[in-house]
């Protein structure tokens, strides 16, 4: 792995007696999508907000390209872009106003303004609706727009928070097409996300974030490999001979090892006469992982 | 399910402090406020007393006698004669009180009614011919100037009284009682007809103004309205916050500092084009003179937009929700109203509750307006309104500072 853009390096926050971060520790390297899970209250808009240096961490450090984040730093500032969970975009202004807007903010040159506020508007699909003010877009629309006034600066590392709540299927699929073309301009993204499918489809590498500390990270095989293992999940749907006639019958094994196990399990079927209908092999998911650690459903 | 309904309400209310006091604590307090201005003044049972000046043109006995008895009127006060003027409340300039120099001091607004007995005043008493006494006024308080008038009448006929008994007894000590009392009504009559006309006001503020009161009204209505568009404009802050916008804003390039300085900055230039409006239609719809005290104007403006800007920005910083600054703004704004003359004239205010007033920002930018509008003076003299405004601007501004330290890691 190339040198990380962005370290996380044992985060420790409290308020009050409330422990928001009891030691997180993750980095994310250029053009890579991680996805940060975790249930409700486990920490995770605190350390967006933290590597943002919106919240002062009691313990531990972020770091932006080896050098520790400081609240203040208008240059590290210009390095990161965030994208919080509400519609923090004006919806009384129209979609070019609220870009040029947060592009001023993040200090675009005035010169190259109107060139990104065009790229961003085509890059959302919004050209067409670029004079029409902001509150008359649909929930997707919104959701695109939202991106692109964090992005409009072009940071090395952008940190969305639930980037696709309240979002139909076809804007989302639209939103993580605009992250994969972040991603091959060499974008660090970090997400935050409740969709374990969004997690599981999309994200490059996972980190798993409850009450406060990390409590697993890595790829998915890794992962799967480091908590419920690699057996698959075999269903076998059969019908068989039985006193009243035939019936149907489902089964679910779990294989180790799907070459060897496989042909075993369709043989002691054959010989008992089984007439196999539906055969399905499933690899451990996200969601599987998810309970293993935490024993609870993410949105709990 | 009508039940529900009525508990649902009875809920939200209880569990609304806020609304608790809007809904019960406001209204007395209001009420309270009023009564104090229209009742007789903060627990004193006195109308406010009339800074008044004399000059005495005429000299003679009676004169002096009537002098006498306007000095110990209780409904006067600070009475100054052109004896009684010490060295230095006698302008250099000006010399001793005479008429032309009570004119200017009542302009000046140090009095609300200069009193000039007019040469002759006494012989034509006397003698019943139209003795006159000329009340030079500022009439931006409309009671003082009739206030004096009724006094300075009672005065004059209680002297008249006196004077022309005496002159009627020593000319009918003789005559049969019948014919006595005849005579004495006679005189009566005479000398009430010749008091009718014995006391001319003159105005000597807005005589050559048209609509003079109006640039009063559309200053005080133009503050109040400032006030609120402001609390109006400082809510914008507790919307971004809401909205996840603020995050956004202070995750960019911007400060805290950089964006209360920003908000401070438009609410105040909105509160500006905003008086500006008011006055610029108060002279082309009432013909108050508003381009002629261009300079003035912008030296009250200013600093009035200015403070403005900085209490809804103080607001906006100590409110923790947009429904919280909606409840405080709304008391505060008409407290300082009520209190500071934009709603009601300070004039009819007792002189404890003027002075208690002058906490609110809108009394002083109400009598920086004064001076510029109605008494014309030069933009210079507005200074200490301009400091108090300003001044009140700075701190609230620093205040606001310190709250939005919430905003900051």
């Amino acid at each position: 792995m190339t040198a990380p853009l962005l370290s996380v390096v044992d985060a420790e926050k409290a308020y009050g007696s409330h422990v928001a971060l009891r030691g997180v520790n993750f980095d994310i390297g250029p053009g890579e999508l991680l996805g940060l899970l975790g249930p409700n209250g486990a920490g995770k808009t605190t350390l967006i907000r933290a590597i943002c240096g919106r919240h002062r961490l009691d313990a531990g450090h972020v770091e932006l390209m080896g050098e520790v984040i400081v609240s203040r730093d208008r240059r590290q500032r210009a390095l990161l872009g965030f994208v919080p969970q509400e519609l923090a975009i004006y919806p009384d202004l129209t979609a070019q106003q609220n870009l040029e807007v947060f592009g001023r903010l993040h200090g675009v040159p005035a010169a190259q303004l109107p060139g990104r506020v065009s790229e961003a508007l085509q890059w959302t699909q919004l050209e067409s609706r670029r004079h029409d003010r902001a509150g008359s877009f649909s929930g997707g629309m919104q959701r695109r727009l939202n991106i692109a006034c964090g992005v409009l600066h072009d940071p090395a590392v952008l940190l969305l928070d639930e980037p696709t709540v309240g979002v139909d299927p076809q804007s989302r699929e639209r939103i993580f097409e605009m992250l994969a073309d972040l991603k091959l301009r060499g974008t660090a993204i970090v997400l935050t996300t409740h969709q374990l499918d969004e997690a599981q489809s999309r994200c490059d590498r996972i980190v798993i974030v409850d009450e406060g500390r990390t409590i697993a990270a890595g790829t998915l095989d890794e992962l799967v490999a480091a908590t419920v293992g690699d057996t698959q999940r075999l269903t076998v749907q059969f019908v068989e001979a039985a006193d009243e006639g035939r019936q149907r019958v489902t089964e679910t094994y779990d294989l180790a090892d799907v070459v060897t196990d496989l042909p075993a399990v369709l043989q002691q079927k054959g010989q008992h006469g089984a007439v196999i209908e539906e055969l399905t092999l499933q690899r451990p998911t996200l969601q599987d992982v998810f309970l293993h650690l935490t024993g609870r459903e993410l949105r709990e | 399910m009508i039940g529900t309904v009525i508990r649902i309400g009875l809920l939200r209310l209880r569990n609304n402090p806020l609304e608790l006091v809007l809904v019960f604590v406001v209204p007395v307090i209001f009420f309270s406020i009023f009564a104090l201005i229209f009742g007789k003044g903060i627990g004193s049972g006195q109308t406010a007393a009339v800074k008044v000046l004399l000059v005495d043109e005429d000299d003679s006995k009676i004169s002096r006698q009537l002098m006498e008895q306007l000095q110990a009127d209780e409904g006067l006060t600070d009475v100054s004669t052109a004896a009684a003027l010490a060295p230095d409340q006698v302008d250099a300039a000006s010399g001793p009180l005479t008429r032309d120099v009570a004119r200017e001091r009542v302009r000046d607004g140090k009095a609300k009614v200069a009193i000039i007995i007019e040469q002759g005043f006494g012989e034509a008493l006397m003698f019943a011919e139209n003795p006159k006494i000329s009340l030079l006024a500022d009439t931006s308080d409309e009671i003082a100037a009739q206030l004096a008038e009724a006094i300075v009448r009672q005065a004059m006929g209680r002297e008249s009284g006196t004077v022309q008994r005496e002159r009627a007894n020593r000319r009918i000590g003789l005559l049969p009682p019948e014919a006595r009392e005849k005579l004495q009504q006679l005189t009566q009559q005479t000398e009430d007809s010749s008091l009718e006309n014995a006391v001319v006001v003159e105005d000597v503020l807005a005589s050559d103004k048209v609509n003079p009161r109006i640039s009063m009204y559309a200053a005080g209505i133009a503050v109040l309205f400032v006030l609120f568009s402001a609390s109006g404009a400082g809510a914008t802050l507790l919307e971004e916050q809401e909205a996840g916008t603020l995050e956004r804003l202070l995750s960019s390039q911007l400060s805290v500092t950089q964006l209360l300085t920003g908000k401070w900055l438009f609410i105040a230039a909105i509160g500006l084009l905003q008086l500006v409006v008011m006055f610029a239609w108060a002279q082309l719809i009432f013909g108050v003179e508003f381009l002629q005290h261009l300079p003035g104007f912008f030296a009250m403006a200013i600093p009035t937009a200015a403070a403005a800007a900085s209490l809804a920005i103080l607001l906006a910083t100590l409110c923790r929700s947009r429904t919280q600054l909606n409840g405080v703004a709304l008391i505060v704004v008409l407290t300082m109203s009520a209190l500071g003359g934009s709603m009601v004239p300070r004039y009819i205010m007792s002189e404890d509750m003027r002075q208690f007033g002058l906490i609110t920002f809108n009394a002083w930018s109400l009598e920086g307006f004064e001076k510029i509008f109605w008494r014309d003076r030069p933009v210079f003299e507005v200074w200490p309104q301009v400091l108090v405004l300003l001044g009140a601007s700075v701190v609230m501004m620093i205040a606001a500072r310190v709250f939005a330290r919430r905003w900051e890691p």
